[in-house]
């Protein structure tokens, strides 16, 4: 594939970092995932030879191996032709948002369709596309940002131009937005967007407006969203928590942390509440978001613990990922779950050894850890790689195709939908 | 022998199918002909179906009214699926008119993966449609839309 010219062929691959198309089979396309190959379309190698440190992968798989997967399936004329309209909604609805696009440039009336408030509704009801990754990264001026599907296990270039010169940190995604915040001159604002609809709008300014810390979660059932604004660890704790709700589009002033010593500034929501880490007294403080209060919970952290990210899982989970041991040949990364009093940490899992040191080759270097749905994802920027591991299924995998190339991307889980609305 | 009441669901080209009542009534369209058809509603009409479909169609129906909640019932759907183009267009249009809504999502969804990898060309072609763009509402669009396989 060539790009900006005449139509996408998918299974055509770049050179770089490319993601495996649905034609390449799936154990070479880690090892061309590493390191800059110049692959034309018409000589598609498999390479042999594995990079060091992975002694075997698991490819993660999302989707179901339909029989379709490697092969570009003829539709005949003449069966096709005379499909209702409604039904035509109904199967659009059904393909996968990135494709949709390719989709609008068939003619004026697929491209309306995109608009039609029945095809948004179609959208709306067909279910979840699958985890994607989104990657933000800005470089002086022009941001560039890029979604990677799981369940297609491709890269998705998105144009953000249109987001303002003053978005510069990822803040999150949920249910099909994103937030980002940025100082606008001296004033710190922030806004939501949908990157598949090209739309955004910049939240109003808080009561107590300095540079904070945000997560944000929609609420899809009452299809609207809150962002909240807590202390941070480097920030001015005298601030009150502020939390900004869509369906009156203001924000409100809430509890002020109580007086405690954090230890990180991550923060995971689950079950409407929020955590922090605290140092002094030893736990965690929650933010009861439907009460607007503050308590501290006692759960002491496992011993020797060198980093604590926490991840929200679905059905009220709350994970602690981090690893264990100061020393660099003794070391594990392991992953502990809440238990329902709130009072001690669970271990779930530990990361297996080969991945571990695939991972991180040498113990100072920098990881991050997210999670959305049980699934915990590790990036390491310095290999460029990115592990999952499914709570549920209990199973480790390499992202394949995924190579994430610039050091200092911000990246998250992203649910790509249409009918996700700014509003 | 039985004492459910059956329905005979009669196809464009005259094919004839009695099934019971309660499998019939998974169709949204035949429960409302039934419930306002009066006395004369033992035979329905499907003119927009032929009856090769309206029997894959009454299988659907069975499998999934007399075992609803049965483990192989997602191997079923799979399967069911399995077939040619012109057969799973027919089940596309089929549920639609008949309005089941299982057998439209199961459909849909298969008729939606077949759009992988295919060119706006070879989309324009199959569905019969003329580009109505001009040359430079094309390349607007094509340049809007560059979600391309690269970073």
């Amino acid at each position: 594939m060539v790009l900006g010219l005449g139509e996408q062929d998918e299974g055509r691959q770049l050179s770089y970092f490319v993601g495996s198309s649905s034609r390449s089979p799936s154990p070479s396309s880690i090892t061309r995932g590493l390191g800059f190959r110049n692959v034309s379309p018409s000589r598609q190698k498999v390479i042999k030879t594995k990079p060091r440190g992975l002694d075997e992968e698991m490819i993660a798989t999302f989707a179901k191996a339909s029989h379709t997967d490697n092969v570009v399936v003829h539709m005949e004329d003449n069966i096709w032709a005379m499909l209702p309209e409604d039904l035509l909604s109904e199967i659009l609805a059904r393909v996968p948002p990135f494709m949709i696009f390719r989709l609008r440039s068939v003619c004026k009336r697929w491209n309306s369709i995109l608009q039609d408030n029945g095809f948004l509704k179609f959208h709306s009801q067909v279910p979840s596309h699958g985890p994607c990754l989104i990657t933000f990264w800005k470089n002086s001026q022009t941001p560039q940002c890029s979604v990677f599907s799981l369940p297609l296990k491709q890269w998705y270039k998105i144009p953000f131009s249109f987001l303002p010169q003053w978005a510069f940190w990822l803040v999150g995604s949920s249910g099909g937005l994103v937030c980002f915040s940025g100082l606008d001159g001296l004033t710190f604002r922030t806004l939501i967007c949908n990157p598949l609809t090209q739309s955004w709008r910049a939240l109003p300014s808080m009561h107590y407006n300095q540079q904070r810390q945000l997560i944000m979660v929609v609420d899809r059932k009452t299809r609207s969203f809150k962002v909240i604004a807590a202390s941070d660890i480097y920030g001015d704790k005298s601030l009150p928590t502020e939390v900004y709700d869509s369906k009156i589009d203001s924000w409100s002033v809430h509890q002020t942390m109580p007086a405690v010593n954090l230890c990180s500034s991550k923060m995971a929501f689950c079950d409407s509440k929020l955590y922090m880490e605290t140092i002094s007294p030893l736990g965690l403080m929650m933010y009861q978001l439907d009460a607007g209060y503050w308590e501290h919970i006692p759960a002491k952290f496992p011993r020797s613990l060198l980093d604590g990210y926490l991840v929200a899982g679905t059905q009220k989970r709350l994970f602690l990922v981090g690893r264990i041991g100061l020393y660099s040949t003794l070391q594990s990364m392991r992953i502990w779950e809440l238990d329902n009093e709130k009072v001690i940490w669970i271990e779930v899992s530990r990361m297996p050894p080969r991945y571990f040191r695939a991972l991180l080759r040498l113990s100072a270097e920098r990881f991050e850890c997210f999670g959305q749905d049980n699934l915990i994802c590790f990036t390491s920027w310095n290999q460029g790689k990115g592990l999952i591991f499914d709570v549920d299924k209990k199973a480790w995998s390499w992202i394949a195709g995924c190579a994430l190339q610039t050091y200092n991307s911000q990246v998250c889980f992203y649910e790509p939908r249409f009918d996700a609305s700014i509003y | 022998m039985t004492s459910s009441k059956t329905i005979v669901l009669r196809s464009s080209d005259g094919a004839t199918f009695e099934v019971d009542e309660a499998v019939a009534l998974h169709s949204l369209m035949i429960k409302h002909r039934i419930e306002t058809g009066g006395a004369d509603s033992t035979t329905i009409d499907v003119p927009e179906v032929t009856g090769n479909t309206l029997s894959k169609v009454i299988e659907y129906c069975k499998k999934h009214v007399e075992a609803p909640n049965s483990d192989d019932l997602k191997s079923f759907d799979t399967d069911f699926v399995k077939v040619d183009q012109a057969v799973l267009c027919h089940l596309a249009k089929a549920s639609y008119y008949m309005n089941i809504k299982g057998l439209l999502d199961l459909s849909s969804k298969t008729i939606a993966d077949m759009f992988k990898g295919k060119t706006v060309e070879q989309i324009r072609e199959t569905f019969h449609i003329k580009n109505d763009f001009t040359p430079e509402e094309e390349e607007e669009l094509r340049k809007e839309n560059s979600w391309n396989l690269f970073v």
